[in-house]
């Protein structure tokens, strides 16, 4: 045996060698890849359908066995078709301004509240905590009628701002308990340092807390982006008019007025609205890891 | 002061052992440092009190009227909750989102947690696994919608067209067919999704120390799954529980986008129920009483998980 390996040692260069180690790896969690391989084409089967079929004819996309699972030929007609449809770069903007006009807001007041809880002490804050989680766990659909009333009363509706004025009132509990966790998890020492310096506690929270806690801050604004990217309801309840509608609303009229003939432009522009999502999404994957690490939920 | 840094001296950090600085800054900005939290809460507490304390309150007090919002609320007694136990409707809504709820929250689950498991074991292009099993949950829902549609439409649809080359007897129109339909948004909503990656972080967390120790007690890989790894990821399991149950009684877009809760009912689901109520049919006062059974469920849901999980869940370090 010894010799044999010896001799192997002496026929195969060191980068064979390895490599043999690697398949000998690879035999060995034969059954792990198996598995992965299985989940990983279920899970992905959509997806590559819809990249796919958004690239073939009505003929070719009859299912025919061998499937043809790369289109041949190639065609874009189906991205003309659908980008003729409606007005896609007005429904881009208006899922933008949707995304800015409730991410900056909430973001303000909510890292104030965040502050409060994490950096502050005062009579009743465990209680107010209390509270805040049980509001994370709260659907939507419970005040989204009574809200709608109050916004229809004010003259709101088919405004902005239904989607400004409440996200100045940290209407968002889960951003503030995980801002909360994450600066909690700040050393008190730098922020101490920054006192004695003179500082007060907003500075302290723009030039201490603010930069130390990028990562998470860059989570939530992956968070409301997609959120605006994906939210029917709001946009269904405030911003129904055409001018207003978000990419979401935009493709459920797209969808509906379709028929069974025309899936060739719908998967086309299913692809475009998801690229950008799926990009960020890719950008923000660190950041959920990180900021989930460091916040927990082991409390 | 709030830091046991300046209340109890240390040494080696040498402005807080000097006792008159933090004495000196407490007592001259005592009142207002004693109010400013409250200040940096001011936001949140207006926002609690007008869109969430509010709206609870006037949706109880409104599902016991009836209200089109033209005209002024009328007082009816319970009448909106006996209605809706009568109809046949709600009724069928109420009974597909507890199916849902029923399958697909622990099938959700159980995916998540074997997903998680799969791409834990240590092997090469893991990195590159976990980037493409995160792919399809950034789809978002318009898209995965359309394709949705699409794999289960009747004569061009994936589904079928597999079915058929099979040749096993069960091709039909799933999304137009009533009773199939909601069993079609049932199954699409059992994968991992988020889940699995929340499960995953919980994974890295578990100490190496309890696998070694395993190892050398003779456990087999099937014991030290349910000895170790399953107890140490039940504060993980309580959480996804507890969003994929809130999150399954909020399900919304997808039936909207594809069906729109036909035909008949068939893919009617809560949320829409409320949402049809209220801005389809103007009948607020149904609404706000949906609204409320709504919010009774999920309290209900949250206490009881809460109260019993101290016996299942297993936090480090005692608690």
């Amino acid at each position: 045996m010894a010799g044999i390996r010896t001799a192997r040692r002496y026929i195969f260069p060191a980068g064979r060698f390895t490599l043999g180690m690697r398949a000998s790896r690879i035999i060995q969690h034969a059954n792990a890849y198996l598995l992965i391989a299985v989940f990983l084409l279920i899970a992905l089967l959509p997806v590559f359908w819809m990249f796919s079929n958004a690239f073939k004819t009505l003929e070719q996309m009859r299912v025919t066995f061998p499937i043809q699972w790369i289109p041949n030929p190639v065609t874009l007609e189906n991205f003309a078709d659908g980008w003729r449809a409606r007005d896609w770069l007005l429904h881009l903007r208006n899922t933008l301004m949707l995304a800015v006009f409730v991410l900056i807001p909430t973001m303000a007041s909510c890292i104030l509240a965040a502050y409060a809880f994490a950096r502050m002490r005062f009579p009743g804050s465990e209680l107010l905590m209390l509270l805040n989680i049980s509001l994370m766990l709260m659907p939507d659909f419970v005040t989204m009628v009574p809200r709608y009333v109050m916004m229809a009363r004010l003259g709101w509706v088919g405004t902005w701002l239904p989607a400004i004025i409440p996200s100045m009132l940290a209407l968002n509990p889960a951003m503030v308990f995980v801002l909360r966790q994450f600066f909690r998890a700040i050393p008190n020492e730098l922020s101490e340092a920054a006192r004695l310096d003179g500082c007060n506690d907003l500075v302290i929270l723009w030039r201490v807390i603010i930069p130390l806690s990028k990562p998470i801050l860059a989570l939530q604004v992956v968070l409301i982006t997609s959120w605006a990217w994906n939210d029917l309801l709001f946009p269904l309840l405030y911003l129904k008019d055409k001018s207003m509608q978000t990419l979401t609303l935009a493709m459920m009229g797209f969808i509906g007025s379709r028929g069974d003939t025309q899936w060739g432009p719908m998967m086309a522009m299913s692809v475009l609205v998801s690229l950008p999502m799926m990009a960020l999404s890719y950008y923000g994957q660190r950041y959920f890891t990180e900021g989930f690490t460091l916040t927990g939920i082991k409390g | 002061m709030t830091s046991p840094l300046l209340s109890a001296p240390q040494p080696g950090l040498g402005p807080a052992e000097d006792p008159r600085l933090p004495n000196r800054l407490a007592r001259g900005r005592s009142f207002r440092r004693r109010m400013l939290p409250f200040l940096f809460l001011l936001p949140w507490f207006v926002g609690v009190l007008t869109f969430q304390a509010y709206p609870i309150l006037d949706s109880f007090y409104h599902s016991f009227t009836i209200y089109d919002v033209f005209q002024p609320a009328k007082w009816i007694g319970v009448r909106n909750y006996v209605n809706l136990a009568e109809h046949d409707y709600t009724r069928k809504a109420l009974m597909n989102t507890l199916l849902y709820v029923v399958v697909s929250v622990p099938g959700g689950l159980v995916v998540g947690l074997l997903q998680a498991l799969l791409l834990n074991v240590k092997i090469r292009g893991l990195q590159l696994f976990r980037t493409l099993a995160i792919v399809p949950g950034t789809v978002p829902v318009a898209g995965a919608a359309a394709v949705f549609l699409f794999i289960w439409s009747p004569s061009l649809g994936l589904i079928n067209s597999f079915l058929k080359a099979l040749g096993l007897p069960w091709q039909q129109a799933w999304l137009t067919s009533p009773v199939m339909v909601k069993w079609v948004f049932i199954v699409m909503a059992i994968q991992g999704g988020i889940g699995m990656l929340i499960f995953l972080a919980g994974l890295q967390n578990v100490p190496q120390e309890l696998y070694d120790a395993a190892k050398i007690d003779g456990a087999k890989s099937i014991q030290t799954l349910f000895k170790v790894t399953l107890p140490m990821l039940t504060p993980y399991t309580l959480f996804n529980l507890l969003t994929s149950l809130i999150g399954a009684f909020q399900m919304f877009s997808g039936p909207m986008l594809m069906t729109g809760g036909g035909p008949a009912g068939g893919s009617m689901f809560y949320p829409q129920l409320i949402y049809e109520n209220a801005f389809r049919n103007f009948r607020m006062g149904h609404a706000a009483a949906l609204s409320w059974i709504l919010f009774v469920i999920c309290v209900v849901i949250v206490v009881l998980l809460f109260r019993t999980s101290a016996s299942w869940v297993y936090y480090e370090g005692g608690n």
